[in-house]
């Protein structure tokens, strides 16, 4: 159950690291054709700023569950040596739960704040663009990065290796 | 609960996690939500969380780290350190300790284009470690001279924690760039002196000129140079177009990830593989860099609700230290603190608190962020944490970690001389951004 239900996140995962890809490239093909047409051809392309807004957000959101499935989140790990086993095994589940529970606390927050976005309708000002797609996909990242969070947290009170980051 | 307990018990709480091993975003999102909860009440801080997580991610100038660290991340994959490393090879090979002279200077260059230490310090060490292991030079030299030379890639622009100080303290990007040239000149041609000295005291740790000259391989110096000129072409294009205020650093990391793109396609060192893996690694980086930035912020505002800063500077005034003294102190305390944080962690828990405070006393910003990110160098490899030196180890498995701690260490000494240096004469820093604007 446990192994059936992280290949599905991981798969989730992965999706979405692609989709911060292609966020990535578009951010970085707009800038560029931006700075291109300003200062060689004087024209701007029109709403750069507020659609690389919106794709920042989709990125960094994206992007937060991979990195955590590579651990490329920073920890200080300069004490966590010097303890003995048990202890060290005991820290390392305090630091999931508390991780659990920030992560929490900031998911429930973005998903009143994505839903007043998507009930307010809210557009930018220049293309028109709606605010909630990119808010939804920014909730996405975010939830599926906290259900990671969970799956390490359940492997390390039932005391299981870790299997979903081995790639 | 008054300010004066809340405020320590709130940093006691983030040190005590953080010591556990705690994710350093999450930490600081969940002691600022601790405290301000504590300030304002449960709804508004959450309230408050909920909007700057969001509202900071979406955010057009911030744009600036991901494609920075992508132009970085095609330059290392591109291998560029290997045609920097035989450039300056073919350079310097005739100097007694050429490689490592060599090592430095690619460095330097690498750092030109990449803004990590890290990345500077693993991809020379690659190229670098075979070649003067294969000559004669001894362990410690070799080992600390890349370990040194990888601190230089944060000093020279681009750079990831020059874009974080500037993001954190609203300072010009454009200005912290140019103003880390000429210390990282300086940092550079410290490194070559502090190798001339090394080998001066002991001579067998580099092999002797004629015989180093004669066997090394080295490229057609045309074939290397037109490589190398690809490279200072997109440095110069990039950092000289913020100088000449053609792009703002937004504009110039886009169209500096593009070039360095372009030229990796064009030299056919990057495929569609390895843009997809570039890809990725900056979509992981990004990500985590944002979430302590994220964390930052929420904790910077509950440092700002709590008038922290404000209480400290006028405890600090309250010593009556001279603003030399501050300045001192302040650099002991990131001494303290680099060797028992990681860097970004350092930086972030301490610029919300250290800069009002410079800002009071009126230092130039732009001067301390050069001198905060000389500050982090020598925490990169001062021992416990040092973490050039553990990736050089990583590269070179067979070299004691004391031995390369110890090479390392004449290293040290030249940082701390530009350290005292910078803070002598601060016009080193601030020289070519004034320049800019006038």
């Amino acid at each position: 159950m446990l192994k059936t239900t992280e290949n599905l996140i991981r798969r989730a995962v992965l999706l979405l690291a692609w989709f911060a890809a292609a966020t990535l490239v578009a951010i970085m093909a707009m800038t560029f054709v931006d700075v291109i047409g300003r200062n060689f051809f004087g024209r701007s392309l029109i709403g750069t700023v507020e659609t690389v807004q919106l794709m920042m957000g989709v990125l960094v959101f994206s992007g937060l569950a991979i990195t955590e499935m590579h651990r490329r989140h920073i920890v200080v790990e300069t004490f966590q040596g010097l303890f003995p086993k048990p202890l060290r095994r005991i820290s390392v589940i305090i630091n999931s739960l508390l991780a659990v529970g920030v992560a929490w606390l900031l998911l429930n927050q973005l998903f009143i704040k994505t839903f007043d976005v998507f009930s307010e309708k809210e557009f930018t000002m220049i293309l028109k663009l709606p605010y909630w797609p990119a808010a939804i996909l920014m909730l996405i990242g975010f939830a599926l990065f906290f259900l990671l969070l969970v799956l390490r947290l359940i492997r390390e009170l039932i005391g299981q290796e870790d299997h979903t980051y081995g790639d | 609960m008054a300010i004066e307990t809340l405020v320590p018990l709130v940093f006691a709480l983030l040190f005590l996690v953080l010591f556990l091993g705690a994710n350093l975003g999450l930490a600081m999102s969940g002691a600022a939500l601790f405290g301000t909860t504590m300030i304002i009440g449960q709804q508004g801080a959450l309230a408050l969380a909920g909007l700057s997580v969001y509202e900071s991610a979406q955010n057009f100038s911030l744009s600036v780290i991901p494609l920075f660290v992508l132009m970085g991340a095609f330059a290392t994959k591109s291998g560029i350190s290997n045609d920097l490393f035989s450039a300056f090879n073919t350079w310097l090979r005739r100097r007694k300790g050429g490689l490592a002279h060599a090592s430095i200077a690619a460095c330097a260059a690498f750092g030109a284009v990449c803004g990590s230490s890290l990345a500077t310090a693993a991809t020379m060490g690659k190229v670098a470690l075979p070649q003067m292991a294969r000559y004669g030079y001894s362990d410690k030299l070799a080992t600390g001279a890349l370990a040194a030379g990888g601190t230089i890639g944060v000093l020279i622009p681009p750079s990831v924690i020059m874009l974080i100080y500037g993001i954190l303290t609203e300072t010009s990007i454009g200005d912290l760039f140019i103003a880390g040239i000429i210390p990282g000149i300086l940092l550079t041609l410290f490194f070559m002196i502090t190798i001339l000295v090394m080998i001066w005291i002991d001579p067998t740790s580099a092999p002797d000129v004629t015989e180093q000259a004669e066997q090394i391989e080295t490229a057609p110096e045309d074939s290397v140079l037109k490589k190398v000129w690809a490279t200072l072409a997109l440095f110069i294009t990039v950092i000289g177009g913020i100088y000449a205020g053609i792009f703002t650093p937004t504009e110039a990391a886009g169209f500096g990830a593009v070039g360095a793109m372009f030229l990796g396609v064009v030299m056919r060192r990057l495929d569609l593989k390895m843009i997809g893996e570039c890809l990725i690694d900056t979509v992981q980086t990004t990500s985590m860099i944002f979430l302590i930035l994220i964390g930052a912020i929420l904790f910077s505002g509950f440092l700002t609700l709590s008038s922290t800063p404000s209480l400290l500077g006028d405890w600090i005034v309250g010593l009556n230290f001279s603003p030399l003294g501050t300045i001192l102190v302040i650099v002991a305390i990131y001494i303290v603190l680099g060797a028992f944080l990681d860097t970004m962690a350092m930086i972030i828990l301490s610029i919300p608190i250290f800069f009002p405070i410079i800002s009071s006393m009126g230092f130039d910003p732009i001067w301390f962020g050069v001198l905060v990110v000389l500050v982090v160098e020598l925490a990169l490899i001062t021992p416990p944490l040092g973490i050039n030196v553990f990736i050089i180890r990583g590269i070179a498995p067979h070299v004691p970690l004391a031995r390369i701690f110890a090479g390392v260490l004449p290293f040290c000494l030249a940082l701390v001389g530009l350290i005292i240096l910078i803070i002598a004469v601060p016009s080193i820093a601030t020289f070519l951004p004034d320049l800019a604007r006038n």
